[in-house]
């Protein structure tokens, strides 16, 4: 298998409320809806930075391992397409927002990653009728003009289509943890991969979104590559868009029709500045890495339940909790009550049930006093109509008290009978044995339920 | 006669307004109520047309105003109409568009651009115009139409609604037949903006040292009766107790180069957005192939020869292969000659020259003259609005009956000192 050289550039869209340079919100809308002067690009309108995005720019990088350069420039990349409304699009180029990272994929293999820079979205266009090839005319919607991107660039180490798509799945594990992405949208990540084969020169292949549809286009692409070396001819530098529809590559221009960008500095902008203050909030803000908070929580549980305790969002109640088994509560947490949220769609712990009860709930199942069986059907109802333990205990107790009644009668036959015949005395006798024997119940509650429970035999 | 009818007379008599709204709007009332003002086409005012000198915006109207314009508006101005410019700036004589403006002095004669229907506007009928200078387009006007030109500091005013020629050297000022009243404007509309990120707060003003500096490497580039008339206007400074030293000013013709490149590759940019599908015209789309046939043909037809003169040579300034060459040595000669200047406000509270090395020429001599001809006569100014230094043009005296300026230049956001000194030569018997 000849060895290939593969180097992903993956744009993430930023999970921000508002775009990158503007004020319009970026939550999806009715085409058009959420314009304004700057992401139209009128002429007079001028760009202003958005810090959250910045923020969660700089949580990615830390995250990513990355050095953050504290001084960035923006920059202003030209070229003419309808979907971008200036015709040029504000970018970083000489001096990104962060450089120099890794990312490790299952342990595996680890990612070098060359740089991390913030830029804007183009409009989307959109095919009424088909796609580029074949629709009578396209539309624009330029609610997706400014949308906060962050470029995140690996260095050419990737040796197999199944490593990208190892490495992607990773990355977007990472950042939809983080919050820095919205793991909800589909359309969260955009990847151009890049593939050369020895002897050959990089060939590029734009904008594919799904993780598998990477792995495929690299697939193709290695073929066509391999397939060109053995007939004799050069593989020559290009821009290609991947065909799901033929699991192809296709060219779309050549390395003599690459425009030059002609790149200069942001004029409208001044240099990014990431002083003290800045990163303290910002990284303070930001969650426990994962790996981290994995390994932490490994001291108490197997990894298997770290990585769900993490990854589900269970770590902080977990630790909050005061059950001191820890494997216990873990199989509880990760199992019945996350399945209660998952039925209800509640993402936060302590929203579908306060820690305290868990407690409680446990502590009862410790103790004997329900069972197993009896406790996940109580979580469920405890979720779902918010019913505290006491009224499970309570009702339980009652059941318990029947049982335990029972138990004294049987063991007591000749008491049974001679109060049955009469004798007032003998009740007491029964509620001394079965005080004697239990705590926690309230004696005139017991007597009445002895009495309750002998008249029943008598019937 | 009422500011609509003076204003529609500037513009029967000397071409100088773009648009002249029907009426003027009612005046909010505030500190600048009962002031009439025309504004520059390159910036928006909400309603009104804008074009800024160039077809390609023909039929544009903007949906916004520009802070600046706004600001006055607030406290009372009232807009009386867009005044004629060079296209998007592009040009000291105002000659590099359809409608070209007549000197009020001579009708052969131009008015100097960009600016040059603002200051014909003023000339005219007394009335103040919001400018714009890039390379000196509020000063070679003020100069050739003999009224007050001021540029402050650059990121004093918001750009915010200013069509742009070149976003690191766009500067918006004022023209005024006073140099109070140029000020008192200036103040009315300047200030930091949330939606400009390169304005900024002023830095405190330093005291006088009451000593100025004659650029001598500049002066020694104008016209022999300029200089006569720019060294008596020294001479009214002396007596006012003003220490005047000649001081060379070696970077003055790299200065003027740097600001070509650098604003050029920035206009290159800028004038993109310029294609034919979203506003101005759109000749005929049905009639073009593909979107690039089409956009290359709206370009073509929209833009002026000027125009796509600095879009072939500002897009090559930063070309990969002499982007290095030009735009960044071009960036790297501007952080030369900032510090050139700061060195000599170390001592001088201001620095003069003559606004302009001529007086306004006439039309039939401007069309002898090559491209590289027209950017030389930028020699006075271009250094100072290069570094970004607040400058005036002060009306000193007449050359054959036409207006010369003198040009006074301070330190970042010293205009108080700047005010002074102008008055000081406004006015030398106070």
């Amino acid at each position: 298998m000849s060895e290939m050289k593969i180097g992903l550039e993956t744009h993430v869209t930023l999970d921000t409320e508002t775009k990158l340079f503007c004020g319009c919100p970026t939550a999806p809308a009715e085409p058009n809806a959420h314009t304004c002067e700057i992401c139209l690009g009128l002429p007079g309108s001028k760009p202003v930075t958005n810090e959250k995005a910045v923020k969660l720019a700089v949580q990615a990088a830390t995250a990513l391992g990355m050095q953050l350069n504290r001084k960035s420039l923006f920059a202003r990349k030209t070229y003419y397409y309808p979907d971008l409304s200036k015709n040029y699009q504000i970018t970083q180029y000489d001096s990104p927002l962060a450089e120099k990272g890794a990312l490790n994929v299952n342990g595996k293999i680890t990612v070098t990653l060359t740089r991390l820079h913030l830029e804007e979205d183009p409009a989307q266009i959109v095919y009424p009728h088909g796609n580029m090839a074949n629709s009578t005319y396209s539309l624009l919607d330029y609610n997706r003009s400014g949308m906060p991107l962050a470029e995140i660039v690996t260095d050419p180490c990737l040796k197999s289509p199944a490593d990208a798509k190892a490495y992607l799945e990773a990355l977007f594990k990472k950042l939809s943890y983080l919050g820095v992405i919205d793991a909800q949208n589909e359309r969260v990540m955009k990847t151009d991969a890049n593939l050369s084969i020895p002897g050959g020169e990089r060939v590029e292949i734009k904008n594919i979104t799904s993780f598998v549809a990477v792995e495929k286009a690299l697939q193709a692409e290695f073929f066509r590559q391999r397939k060109a070396k053995q007939s004799g001819e050069n593989v020559e530098r290009q821009t290609r868009l991947y065909s799901e529809e033929t699991n192809t590559t296709l060219l779309m221009r050549t390395k003599e029709q690459e425009e030059d960008y002609g790149y200069i500095v942001e004029p409208d902008l001044p240099p990014l500045y990431l002083d003290e203050a800045f990163l303290e909030e910002t990284l303070s803000a930001m969650k426990e890495l994962p790996e981290i908070a994995t390994r932490r929580l490994s001291h108490f549980v197997p990894a298997q339940y770290a990585e769900v305790l993490v990854f589900q969002n269970l770590a902080p109640y977990f630790e909050s909790s005061k059950t001191p088994d820890k494997l216990f509560l873990a199989k509880w947490v990760c199992g019945d009550l996350l399945k209660c949220m998952n039925y209800h769609g509640i993402w936060e712990p302590h929203k579908a049930l306060a820690v305290q009860e868990l407690d409680a709930l446990l502590s009862a199942v410790s103790s004997g006093k329900i069972t197993e069986r009896a406790a996940k059907e109580y979580i469920k109802e405890m979720v779902t109509h918010q019913k505290p333990i006491q009224h499970f205990l309570s009702a339980q107790k009652g059941g318990e008290m029947d049982e335990l009644v029972a138990e004294v009668l049987k063991s007591n036959p000749q008491a049974v009978s001679e109060y049955l015949a009469g004798k007032e005395k003998s009740l007491e006798f029964l509620l001394g044995e079965f005080l004697k024997r239990h705590r926690g119940f309230q004696p005139n509650e017991v007597r009445e339920k002895l009495k309750a429970t002998i008249q029943n035999l008598k019937k | 006669m009422n500011a609509l009818e003076k204003t529609r007379q500037a513009d029967k008599k000397l071409d100088c307004m773009q648009f002249i709204p029907e009426k003027l709007g009612p005046a909010k009332s505030g500190p600048l109520s009962n002031t009439v003002i025309a504004v520059k086409d390159n910036l928006c005012v909400q309603g009104m047309p804008a074009r800024a000198g160039s077809k390609i915006l023909e039929g544009y109207v903007p949906p916004f105003t520009a802070t600046c314009v706004q600001r006055l508006i607030d406290q009372g101005a009232v807009v009386a109409g867009k005044t004629v410019m060079d296209e998007f700036g592009f040009g000291t004589f105002n000659v590099n568009t359809e409608k070209i403006p007549k000197n009020p002095h001579d009708a052969l004669r131009c008015t100097g651009g960009s600016s040059g229907g603002s200051a014909a506007f003023t000339a005219f009928t007394g009335m103040p115009s919001v400018a714009e200078s890039t390379g000196g387009s509020i000063t070679a006007p003020a100069a050739f139409c003999g009224v007050v030109g001021l540029t402050p500091t650059y990121g004093r005013v918001s750009r915010w609604g200013l069509i742009d020629y070149a976003n690191s050297l766009d500067k918006i000022g004022v023209m005024a037949t006073t140099v109070q009243d140029a000020f008192r404007l200036l103040y009315a509309m300047a200030g930091p903006d949330e939606k400009d990120a390169t304005t900024t707060k002023p830095f405190p003003e330093k005291k006088r040292t009451n000593q100025i500096a004659l650029l001598t490497t500049i002066w020694e580039k104008t016209d022999a009766s300029i200089q006569k008339q720019c060294q008596k206007a020294a001479g009214q400074l002396q007596a006012q107790g003003v220490a005047v030293e000649e001081a060379p000013f070696p970077l003055a013709d790299p200065g003027l180069y740097a600001y070509y490149v650098l604003a050029m590759s920035e206009a290159s940019t800028n004038l993109a957005k310029y294609c034919g599908l979203r506003y101005g015209i759109q000749p005929k789309p049905e009639e073009s192939e593909t979107y690039t046939e089409y956009f290359s043909r709206v370009r073509a037809q929209g833009f002026g020869a000027e125009a796509k003169r600095r879009l072939i040579l500002g897009s090559f300034a930063r070309t990969a292969g002499y982007r290095g060459k030009y735009y960044e040595k071009a960036a790297k000669v501007r952080t030369l000659v900032i510090r050139e200047f700061k060195k000599l406000f170390e001592k001088y509270d201001a620095l003069i020259t003559p606004s302009m090395p001529c007086v306004a020429p006439r039309f039939r001599e401007i069309e002898r003259l090559s491209p590289l001809e027209h950017y030389a006569m930028d020699i006075c100014t271009g250094a100072p609005n290069l570094a970004g230094l607040p400058h005036a043009s002060i009306p000193c005296g007449r050359v054959s009956g036409l207006p010369v300026g003198l040009q006074i230049i301070t330190n970042h956001f010293q205009e108080k000192t700047l005010s002074d000194v102008a008055r000081q030569v406004e006015q030398p018997h106070e």
